[in-house]
């Protein structure tokens, strides 16, 4: 090695550097994303607590369903290198959460809250997050001069001291395919890894691996959890309204083809309703209409509704969410229904 | 990691896509994968290297002349850590932005120590020139 590499390696390093901080970054900030804003207020409180009642149940189902799998536990299959359906032992203390084909275990301590019974709150410490985290909107008056509501879930909380690494940040376990989560630290303006799965069907935030045992220790966890099944008799024809796994859905079966749209305009926007007069799916909140196979028919959204195929077995339907494909862009542009054409659309009745 | 792929493309801006890539290899196969970190730094370079192979091939396709890297423009050395051969160029990033030992490029680049020092030296021998002119 020649004298001036001590020289050149420094050169070297801080041009890196420089250059690295170049990398572009994600072209849609989640300011640009207005249904973020309005998911909260579009869903009236009598629907909140009807989709909450809902989920209960769905999740007593599940739970049943999980425990049924469990008992009948066989050799996970494997397949492509992911293997599914297993079930573990969880430790002693830890909660099991299953949430869109993911299972997850938090240890004693640790909160799970669900994005979707409301807002998720400011307190980012020890929790994980299930669901989209588009309610951190009301942290905003807590933590001053943020400009953007939606990009930090690190150290959310303000009594958090900067130094402190790890522990305050939240886990999160969205739903949503092809979301561009971009995650900044607060305290410091840097921005952090972005971690997006597309077609995955799930989004965690991995970015306190190696900072944080405790976190890497949950994730390392997180498995596939075994795929949803419910009994055939539960499955009308048409389209009915479900909650799978936490996920809330639309099922649509024609004999036994049953396919199970996800009740969101995507890629994060509000809840869609049923309209079975006209055969459409709208969402009020920007006018946004999906005719039965999910394509989209009027408004601004980018694309179709996300959908899982289903597969009707014997007395049972069953949903694979590692199937969730994202549903198909409009062939061009059209413009969303107004309220009104909305209104008459849905009459007499509004199915969810 | 999307701003290691930006240096390892040469400043593309397919970066952020090729991380996401990563990211959901990590995912499909999180059962297996014991040093998740390590894991997805080798498919960040793994999938620049091959977005470099196919770009390559894109541009003789095309006929097009030149390099065409996108985003060196910032300096000399810059333009020259550009230029370089995807794999000198791999090696220079990961040693000088990642500070990886000899141990761990080989590691992330799937090949020897001793390939890693022979790509390290001759890719300094490169930049060294361009320092001393």
């Amino acid at each position: 090695m020649r004298k001036d590499a001590p020289g050149l390696e420094d050169r070297l390093r801080a041009e890196l550097a420089t250059w690295a901080t170049e990398a572009p970054v994600s072209d849609r900030p989640w300011t640009d994303a207005p249904e973020m804003v309005v998911v909260g207020p579009v869903r009236p409180r009598r629907a909140a607590v009807a989709v909450r009642s809902a989920a209960v149940v769905a999740a007593v189902g599940v739970l049943a369903v999980g425990a049924v799998l469990a008992l009948s536990w066989r050799r996970p299959e494997t397949r492509g290198g992911v293997v599914s359906g297993s079930i573990r032992q969880v430790a002693p203390g830890w909660t099991p959460v299953d949430y869109a084909g993911v299972r997850i275990e938090v240890p004693p301590g640790w909160r799970v809250v669900d994005t979707e019974g409301g807002d998720a709150g400011c307190e980012a410490a020890d929790t994980l997050f299930v669901g989209v985290p588009a309610r951190f909107g009301s942290c905003v008056p807590s933590l001053g001069k943020m400009p953007d509501p939606h990009v930090t879930l690190q150290r959310l909380g303000p009594h958090r001291p900067p130094t402190e690494v790890g522990r305050g940040e939240g886990l999160v376990v969205g739903d949503l395919e092809g979301m561009r989560y971009r995650i900044e630290d607060r305290m410091t303006g840097e921005r952090a890894d972005t971690i997006v799965f597309e077609q995955a069907g799930v989004v965690v935030f991995l970015h306190s691996i190696p900072e944080d045992p405790a976190v890497s220790s949950i994730l390392k966890t997180l498995r596939r959890s075994p795929v949803v099944s419910l009994p055939t008799s539960e499955v009308r024809s048409g389209v009915t309204f479900h909650v799978l796994a936490g996920v809330p859905l639309f099922l649509r079966r024609d004999g036994d083809a049953v396919v199970a749209f996800i009740d969101r305009v995507p890629p994060f926007g509000a809840r869609v309703r049923w309209c079975p007069s006209a055969g459409v799916f709208v969402s009020p909140a920007e006018g946004d209409a999906f005719d039965a196979d999910g394509r989209v028919v009027a408004g601004p959204v980018v694309r179709g509704l996300d959908r899982v195929p289903a597969e009707v077995r014997a007395d049972e339907v069953v949903i694979d969410f590692a199937a969730l494909r994202a549903g198909p862009p409009p062939r061009a542009a059209v413009p969303p229904w107004s309220p009104a054409r909305i209104a008459a659309s849905c009459a007499p009745h509004v199915a969810r | 990691m999307v701003r290691l792929a930006w240096l390892l493309t040469g400043g593309d801006g397919a970066a952020e896509e090729l991380v996401q890539d990563a990211f959901l290899a990590v995912f499909r196969r999180w059962d297996d994968v014991r040093d998740p970190v390590g894991y997805l730094r080798r498919s960040v370079v793994n999938a620049c290297m091959s977005h470099h192979r196919d770009r390559a091939r894109r541009t003789r396709e095309r006929m097009l002349v030149g390099d065409g890297v996108v985003g060196a423009t910032g300096s000399d050395l810059r333009d020259v850590i550009a230029s370089l051969p995807t794999r000198q160029r791999t090696a220079i990033v990961l040693r000088y932005y990642e500070d990886l030992t000899d141990a761990e490029i080989a590691t992330a680049m799937g090949c020897r120590v001793p390939a890693v020092k022979s790509l390290l030296h001759r890719a300094l021998r490169s930049l060294r020139k361009v320092v001393e002119r």
